[in-house]
């Protein structure tokens, strides 16, 4: 089974020819194999450190279809747990978030401590051979996996998973460039919003670094951000940049290696950017050149397979789950620096919405393209989705941004509207689906 | 069907050890094999004959994934017919109850006979040479079983199985306490309710005989009735027992066997049940024992695979139809003794809007828990179900209880929160499982959709 995938990424560098089949949007067997090889086995964000803060503060979320959930331990270290009661299975906690010491099950009243014991049975007495029972029988199970990354909590199933930081590589220098942006730590903003798209996690993948699609499907957004600045009250750091939405600044993008993926494009002045009035601090601690990646260049990051941190006109954590074949659930988070001024914060937040919600001008029009692509998959006489974009520009390794940020990409292309990019994620995608997974039930065992 | 079913049951009472895996809840495959193996293989519930009283009454239903209707005929039998014209398988009644002496269909006008007699093809004269043609082939098809065991109507297409006396076993005398409770029998109480659960329908087969959750998850329930019952207005039969849910009351939970599963617990003030009014009636008729179950036991009676009997404040029938390994469809009824007083008829509709309906203050705590349940079984790291609750309090076959009232069970323990009645539930479950049923038709794939499982369940 696990061989057959391997067709669907027709991968011949020197043929030029780069496609993949559209049958991977579409078919409910690779779809549950993505879900055992790829997201059951592989690190998955779960949260940020900064929506945990204190003992018993948990986060919930899910490892592929499994229920998860992270809880600051008192020693303040992260415990993670699968979010299903040991007794009888019922969810242990149906919220998002919430601060608890102790967990008890809504079904039948057991209790659990944040460190995952089980410290209360009701009616044990009567229920059990006191010979034979230990209540640490019942303790929740535990999370193979948790580690974190300046601040991004990750958390997976493979016991055999290689460290957090070798699975990201490349990637964790452009966490850095979020986690360094305030002295004080970054912080996840009060308030999230989901919602699902009726199209593959992959085409969520895909246009999260997808430079190509701006001018065409956010040119309403860049002509309404444009007039509406023309109007007085709009300037400094309210300002949106319009002139990198039409492409008219330098950019690029980068395969990173392992599945992620990164595009960048310069800002358009940098003083729009509510982190510009950290310049000095950033330029004094990390160097002009860092301070550039920080600062002067927004970024779109594809953490592999399914986290997005963006860097534009607002920041923004946007992770998103797959329910089916053409069924994806995302959510978004505004992530700041701690301790930015209160204009850099209103400015934030404010383009965070004109883009980032899907209340606002930018997101309901990426849905569509995605939805348009998931149904046009369905065309199967046209087989393939090209990537060939880009094939003559790219420069193998590091090109001089990425030498001057001291990152080495797999490859380097010269404008953010470049395929190859996406050669690196989908021969991870090819690596990871032709092997026979850790499956989750076996690591139970 | 003859597919290899792999063993989730962990059945080692020895070990102290029984347990279930959580896929059962999840896995579409198994659904799969659970609607070929279970329901399309064996006895299940179709309806009570109150509904079906006069003949051309009808009532549809299906079984397992076949649309069927039971209907009274002519001489008074009761026939059950595959709900599909003959001519190209519309739906013959799209309704859920009716009355007619001849269904016709909406497509090309066939109709039928109450025995399932093919009575009319439009312009037959001009479709098919007078000399071959023979109507009687288009006769609807009927279904391999029908028995009803004291007005509880049963199917099977699958016609190699035990007779329906054999199957409801030691659940009879169960089903008994209620029917003896008039005369002149019971009848279903006009007008149902229907709710979807987002969960598998074992899991609300659970949770109808589960007391351990009473306690838990009807707190709020409880808490809110004794409130009320606080208030002067409140007295006599219009009154709800908050102390038995509360669970500090003598109780029992029975493994009748064949899956049939049953709880009961002690009623604290028997004399507000709408029964009461009979009490002289019982006692003159029916066994002591008899009596007691009646009037002071409040009963759970889980009837595999499709139907719960309740007669706890009030009475109930609820008929589970299992849609997908995530989706259940759930109907409740009341029935009720015929020609009690219209003050007990009150209370009994009472109760069962404030317990049963989803309108109600229970039932919907439990579709939350159920889902809850569905939801965390995703979770395959963590992959077993506990049902070890009560193991070492077991007493296998009949308590003086049972003896005494009439019935063999498998087993049972004397505390309705222990779990061991779940133990006979999973064990005839993956018997059935393990079990090879006679051929059948052919299933193609479920709506196109491609999904795989579906195609793979090709019988
Ligand atoms: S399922 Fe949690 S206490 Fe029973
Ligand atoms: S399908 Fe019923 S008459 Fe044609
Ligand atoms: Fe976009
Ligand atoms: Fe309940």
């Amino acid at each position: 089974m696990a061989g057959s995938f391997a067709a669907y990424v027709d991968d011949r560098p020197a043929d030029k020819v780069f496609r993949v089949d559209r049958a991977i949007y579409l078919d409910d067997a690779v779809f549950a194999a993505e879900i055992a090889n790829i997201f059951e086995a592989t690190w998955q964000f779960v949260c940020h450190e900064s929506q945990i803060p204190n003992h018993g503060d948990y986060f919930a979320n899910h490892l592929g279809r499994q229920p998860i959930f992270v809880m600051r331990q008192q020693d303040g270290g992260i415990g993670g747990f699968v979010n299903a009661c040991a007794h009888r299975g019922a969810l242990l906690t149906p919220m998002k978030q919430g601060n608890a010491k102790t967990l008890t099950c809504r079904f039948h009243g057991w209790t659990y401590g944040s460190d995952g014991h089980c410290i209360r049975i009701k009616n044990e007495e009567t229920g059990y051979d006191p010979a034979r029972f230990r209540r640490t029988d019942y303790d929740l199970t535990r999370l193979p996996r948790v580690e974190a990354y300046r601040g991004f909590v990750f958390a997976c199933l493979n016991p055999a998973a290689p460290a957090l930081v070798e699975f990201l590589g490349e990637a964790a220098r452009f966490l850095e460039f979020i986690a360094h942006q305030s002295a004080d730590g970054m912080e996840v903003l009060p308030g999230s919003s989901t919602y699902v798209i009726n199209g593959n996690w992959k085409l969520q993948s895909e246009n999260a670094v997808d430079g190509y699609h701006v001018s065409t499907v956010h040119r309403v957004f860049g002509a309404t951000v444009a007039r509406r600045e023309e109007r007085p009250g709009y300037d400094g750091m309210m300002r949106t940049e319009s002139g990198r939405i039409a492409g008219k600044v330098e950019n690029g993008c980068y395969d990173l290696g392992g599945g992620h993926m990164v595009i960048w494009a310069d800002r358009s002045p940098p003083d729009t950017s509510p982190l510009f009035e950290q310049k000095d601090r950033l330029e004094r601690d990390y160097g002009a050149a860092k301070a550039r990646w920080m600062l002067g260049r927004g970024r779109n990051l594809i953490v592999f397979p399914s986290l997005m941190i963006n860097d534009f006109a607002a920041t923004q954590i946007r992770t998103f789950r797959p329910i089916a074949a053409d069924r994806t659930e995302v959510t978004i988070y505004c992530l700041a620096p701690r301790g930015e001024s209160k204009s850099a914060r209103y400015a934030r937040l404010r383009k965070f919405e004109d883009f980032f919600l899907v209340s606002g001008m930018a997101t309901a029009d990426d849905v569509m393209a995605l939805e348009d692509s998931q149904t046009g998959s369905r065309g199967r006489t046209a087989r393939w989705g090209e990537f060939h974009r880009g094939l003559d520009s790219v420069v193998h390794g590091p090109d001089a941004a990425a030498r001057d940020g001291k990152f080495n990409p797999v490859t380097s292309n010269n404008t953010w509207d470049q395929e190859t990019l996406y050669h690196g994620f989908y021969r991870r995608w090819k690596a990871l689906m032709t092997t026979e997974a850790i499956g989750a039930k076996e690591a139970a065992e | 069907m003859t597919s290899a079913m792999p063993q989730m049951v962990d059945d080692r009472i020895g070990d102290g050890v029984f347990r279930v895996d959580r896929s059962v809840y999840t896995d579409p495959a198994i659904f799969e094999t659970e609607m070929a193996k279970i329901f399309e293989g064996n006895w299940v519930y179709l309806c009570h004959e109150s509904q079906i009283a006069k003949p051309g009454d009808y009532f549809s239903t299906e079984i397992g994934r076949e649309p069927v209707f039971v209907i009274r005929k002519k001489d008074g039998g009761i026939a059950c017919f595959l709900n599909a014209c003959s001519h190209r398988g519309a739906v013959l009644t799209p309704f859920k109850q009716g009355n007619a002496n001849v269904l016709t269909c909406r497509f090309h006008g066939w109709a039928y006979a109450s025995d399932g007699t093919c009575i009319k093809t439009k312009n037959e004269e001009s479709g098919w040479p007078a000399e071959t043609f023979d109507r009687s082939c288009f006769n609807l098809t009927p279904v391999a079983c029908v028995e009803s065991y004291r007005g509880f109507v049963y199917g099977s297409l699958n016609a190699d199985i035990a007779p329906l006396d054999a199957f409801l076993g030691a659940s009879r005398a169960w089903i008994d306490l209620l029917v003896e409770q008039s005369t002149e029998g019971l009848e279903v109480v006009p007008g149902s309710a229907t709710y979807t659960i987002r969960g598998n329908w074992k899991l609300q087969a659970e949770n109808s005989v589960d007391g351990y959750h009473v306690s838990t998850v009807h707190r709020v329930f409880a808490a809110t009735i004794s409130a009320r019952e606080s208030k002067a207005e409140y007295t006599g039969i219009k009154k709800t027992e908050s102390g038995r849910i509360t669970g500090s009351v003598p109780s029992a939970a029975y493994d009748l066997g064949n899956g049939h599963m049953a709880i009961w617990a002690q009623h604290t003030t028997p004399e507000v049940r709408p029964i009461w009014e009979r009490k002289d009636d019982l006692e003159r008729r029916l066994t002591p024992a008899q009596v007691k179950w009646i009037l002071t036991r409040g009963r759970n009676l889980y009837l595999f695979p499709n139907m719960m009997l309740m007669d706890n404040p009030s009475t109930q029938i609820r008929v589970l139809k299992p849609i997908a390994a995530d989706r259940a469809e759930v109907t409740v009824y009341c029935i009720a003794p015929k020609g009690e007083s219209q003050k007990a008829r009150i209370g009994r509709l009472r109760k069962f809007e404030d317990f049963y309906l989803t309108t109600g203050m229970a039932t919907s705590d439990d579709v939350a828990a159920l889902e809850d349940c569905h939801d965390g079984s995703h979770a395959a790291l963590s992959r077993w179900n506990d049902f070890n609750r009560g193991m070492h309090a077991i007493i296998q076959g009949a308590d003086e209880d049972a003896k005494a009232l009439g019935f063999t069970p498998a087993a049972c323990t004397h505390n309705w929160d222990h779990e061991t009645l779940f133990h006979g539930f999973y064990r005839h479950w993956q018997a059935l499982m393990n079990r090879d049923v006679p051929a059948r038709p052919p299933r193609p794939g479920a709506n196109g959709k491609g999904n795989g499982s579906r195609n793979g369940s090709a019988r």
